[in-house]
C-alpha cells in the first residue's frame, strides 16, 4: 500500500526475511561446496566449476520447491503466512540463483565451442524424438525463461500495470517452471551416476508439491460446493439469506457465494456486521480470510487493510473495495446481491438493534 | 468478484498431480544404470593416430 513511487518499501518484517533467506542460500551453498566433497567417491573425482554448478542448481531447485509450498502450507495452516509476506523476493533470488547455474553451465561445457556458446547450447543435442537422451537442457531454459519473466513483473508497478486478475495469471506460470525443472533434472542431472540423496530429494519434492497443491485445490472445491450460495427467499424479495449471526466468530468473516463469479464476506465486529466484497484490491488477496484488526478489515497476504463499513483504505492510502448492505431478521442475515460501487459507505448493521 | 485464480489453481493441479509424478517416475524407471563390473574408471579410447602397446 503507497501513496508516492517507491522501488521497494522497505520494513522491519521484509529486512528480516531477506536476510535470513540470504542466510539460508549462504550457508547451503557453503556447506554443498565446501563439505559435500569430503563424502564424495574418491575414484570419481569432481571437478571444482561442476561442483558450484550442482550447488546452485540443486539450491534453485529447493528454493523453487520451498515458493512452491508456501501458499498451500498458508492455505492449510495460518501459521505459515508470514512466509507468503514477502515471497516475491524469494523468487527474485530463486532466478538469480538458477541464472547462475546457467552461467556455471555455459562456461563449463560450452565456452571453448567452435560455434557461439548459445548456439552451442541449442544445437549440441537435437534428438527431441527420444525419452532418454532428450536435450534436458530445453526445459532448463524454459524454466529460466519463466523465471526471468516472473522476476521481472514482481514489482508492484507490474501488478498496478497489468491488474491483478492479469498479474496473478501470469504469475501461475511458475506451476509450468516447476514442471520444467522436475523433467531438466530427471532427464539431466538423474541420467548420470546414481545419487540416492540428489534423487530422493527431487522425489520428495515432487510428491510434495503435488500433494500439497491437489489438496488445496480440492479444498477449493469443496469449499465452493458447501459454501453457501445465498438462498432466495419469497420474505426477503430482492435480498438473499446470507446465513445466521451465530454462524460467525467475531472479528471473523463468513464467506457467501452470490454466483459463479461473485463471492461477499460477512464480518461481525464490535456486535455490528458489514459485508464487503472477499476480493483485496491489491493482490486479489482473500479478505473472507483475514480478521479485524484495529477496526479495519486485513487482508491476510500483505496486510492490505479497508474500514469496514466504507471498503476504503484508511487514509493516506487510497484503495477501495465494494461494498454490500445487509439487513437482520431476527438472527438471519439478508444481503443485497448488488455490489455497490467501491468505497460506498453502509451503516453496519447492529445486532440485536433495529435492523 | 470471485477470486478467480483459485478456482483455476484448483482445476491445473489436479492435472498436474497426476501427470508430473507420472513423467517423472517413468523418467526415473526407465534410468540406464551401468553394469556392475564396469571399471572405477573410465577407460578412454585412444584418439586417432596413436597405436597401441
Amino acid at each position: 500500500m503507497s501513496v508516492q513511487y517507491t522501488p521497494v518499501i522497505w520494513n522491519r518484517n521484509k529486512i528480516i526475511y531477506d536476510a535470513v533467506l540470504i542466510a539460508a542460500v549462504a550457508l547451503y551453498l557453503y556447506i554443498f561446496i565446501r563439505v559435500g566433497p569430503t563424502f564424495e567417491d574418491v575414484t570419481r573425482p569432481i571437478d571444482g566449476a561442476i561442483l558450484r554448478m550442482r550447488a546452485f542448481g540443486s539450491c534453485a531447485f529447493l528454493m523453487l520447491t520451498v515458493i512452491l509450498c508456501i501458499g498451500p502450507l498458508a492455505r492449510l495452516d495460518r501459521r505459515f503466512l508470514p512466509l507468503l509476506y514477502n515471497r516475491r523476493h524469494f523468487g527474485v533470488l530463486t532466478a538469480c540463483i538458477a541464472a547462475v547455474h546457467a552461467s556455471y553451465v555455459l562456461g563449463w561445457y560450452f565456452a571453448f565451442s567452435p560455434t557461439d556458446s548459445y548456439v552451442a547450447l541449442l544445437s549440441s543435442n537435437t534428438s527431441y524424438a527420444q525419452v532418454l537422451g532428450f536435450p534436458f537442457e530445453a526445459f532448463g531454459i524454459g524454466a529460466l525463461i519463466i523465471l526471468f519473466v516472473l522476476a521481472a513483473t514482481s514489482h508492484d508497478f507490474w501488478l498496478s500495470f497489468l491488474g491483478a486478475p492479469i498479474w496473478k495469471a501470469l504469475h501461475m506460470a511458475i506451476y509450468a517452471a516447476y514442471a520444467f525443472v522436475v523433467l531438466h533434472v530427471a532427464l539431466g542431472a538423474l541420467q548420470g551416476p546414481s545419487d540416492p540423496v540428489f534423487t530422493a530429494m527431487v522425489s520428495a519434492s515432487v510428491v510434495l508439491v503435488s500433494g500439497l497443491h491437489f489438496a488445496t485445490g480440492r479444498m477449493e472445491v469443496r469449499r465452493e460446493r458447501g459454501e453457501a450460495a445465498a438462498k432466495t427467499s419469497p420474505e426477503a424479495g430482492d435480498w438473499v439469506v446470507a446465513g445466521e449471526v451465530n454462524e460467525i466468530d467475531d472479528k471473523c468473516a463468513k464467506m457467501v457465494t452470490l454466483s459463479a463469479d461473485e463471492r461477499v464476506a460477512i464480518f461481525k465486529y464490535d456486535g455490528k456486521l458489514s459485508a464487503v466484497t472477499n476480493v483485496c484490491a491489491h493482490q486479489n488477496g482473500p479478505l473472507g480470510e483475514g480478521k479485524v484488526l484495529w477496526g479495519c478489515i486485513t487482508c491476510p497476504w500483505h496486510g492490505y487493510q479497508y474500514n469496514l463499513a466504507d471498503g476504503r483504505a484508511p487514509a493516506p492510502f487510497t484503495e477501495k473495495i465494494a461494498t454490500y448492505r445487509l439487513k437482520l431478521v431476527g438472527s438471519t442475515i439478508l444481503l443485497d446481491p448488488k455490489a455497490l460501487p467501491p468505497g460506498t459507505y453502509v451503516e453496519p448493521v447492529v445486532i440485536g438493534g433495529a435492523g | 468478484m470471485k477470486r478467480l485464480h483459485r478456482t483455476a489453481h484448483a482445476r491445473i493441479w489436479t492435472g498436474l498431480v497426476f501427470l508430473l509424478p507420472l513423467a517423472f517416475f517413468t523418467i526415473l524407471a526407465l534410468r540406464q544404470s551401468p553394469p556392475a563390473d564396469r571399471p572405477a574408471e573410465l577407460i578412454e579410447a585412444p584418439a586417432s593416430g596413436e597405436t597401441s602397446q
